[in-house]
């Protein structure tokens, strides 16, 4: 190359590609973990507007988990009270589908409030088994120990 | 591809179609000579297939949600939640720090501040500040024609953030910084029951 005369010397492409190829397995990795996460809805709690009042609420449930399990209540005259050890999940899931096969006027929005010591991947266990009958998730205050 | 459509016309002519089959290997053979005489690998074509893909690829990242970077302070519980993530605002609750939109507001210094519980009032308000301020900021943003402010929060929460705190954070975001809807971010893979 050094001494080459008229000779037409090609680019060398190698080090190009190499630098193409890792940013292609950079971007196809990051694109990978990204579909990787998914999300879940909360319903932000509303201020009342302090109107006259007087409409009909909606039976709605709510759940109070605890350091031991899980306390299905039941809110607006739905009734329902029962207690799931902790770790019971498909049990939640059931008594859950059966309260709203029961009473089918059952608001679709469910109240969640915890322990405040209770992780947060305990909540996400107990969101997961009520997403099937209930979709709409509102997070209520800390449950006094 | 002329031989294989003659025989397959004409099943009875063996002969003419065998001397295809030859004149092809012959033509083969002439060519793997040649071939050795090229110099190099043409990486043209391969370059162009590269950059195609590489262009498709940072248009898809360009498209995709803000990146959240995991890592042992920042586990996400896995779910069973189906819904995509959508860009938003992010308030980020890690083991030692708390971000919103990837900026520290409160950093440990090395000590685990949101898990223990030794969150006070006043840092607690700090986050609600820097909340506040990101959606000035949008909204000041929004008022010179760009994207209007939905009122959108992620919550990116470490898996072992208690309850108490998690819900201190969207107080925060809610009652302070008048941010309207709040979404879980969490990790793929949890079994539904």
């Amino acid at each position: 190359m050094a001494g080459g005369g008229g000779g037409t010397e090609e680019l060398n492409l190698v080090p190009y590609l190499d630098i193409m190829i890792n940013l292609i397995m950079f971007m196809v990795t990051i694109t990978a973990f990204l579909a990787y996460l998914k999300e879940a809805p909360i319903i932000a709690p509303t201020l009342a507007s302090g109107g006259a009042g007087g409409g009909e609420q909606k039976p709605f449930l709510s759940l109070a988990i605890v350091q031991a399990g899980v306390n299905i209540l039941g809110g607006g005259g739905s009734g329902g009270k029962q207690f799931f050890e902790k770790g019971d999940y498909a049990g939640i899931t059931a008594r859950l589908h059966q309260l709203k096969l029961e009473i089918p006027e059952l608001s679709e929005t469910l109240v969640v409030s915890a322990d405040g010591r209770i992780t947060y991947t305990e909540v996400v266990k107990v969101l997961d088994a009520s997403r099937a009958d209930f979709p709409q998730v509102t997070l209520g205050a800390v449950v006094p120990q | 591809m002329t031989p294989s459509v003659a025989h397959s016309a004409d099943p009875h002519e063996g002969a003419p179609s065998q001397e295809s089959d030859d004149e092809i290997m012959l033509r083969r053979r002439k060519h793997a000579h040649l071939g050795s005489a090229i110099e190099g690998l043409n990486l043209t074509a391969m370059m162009d297939i590269m950059t195609i893909i590489l262009v498709f690829l940072i248009k898809q990242f360009e498209s995709a949600p803000q990146n959240i970077s995991l890592s042992s302070d920042l586990m996400l519980p896995s779910s069973s939640a189906s819904a995509e993530m959508v860009p938003a605002v992010s308030l980020i609750l890690s083991k030692k720090m708390v971000m919103v939109d990837s900026n520290p507001v409160l950093d440990a210094e090395g000590n685990v501040l949101v898990l223990s519980g030794q969150m006070t009032p006043a840092q607690w308000a700090q986050v609600g500040a820097a909340l506040t301020l990101r959606r000035e900021f949008i909204q000041a943003v929004a008022a010179r024609g760009g994207a209007p402010f939905d009122g959108v929060v992620m919550v990116v929460a470490d898996e072992e953030t208690q309850y108490e705190h998690l819900t201190k954070a969207l107080y925060q975001a809610g009652r302070e910084a008048k941010f309207t809807s709040f979404r879980l971010i969490l990790k793929s893979g949890g079994t539904p029951p």
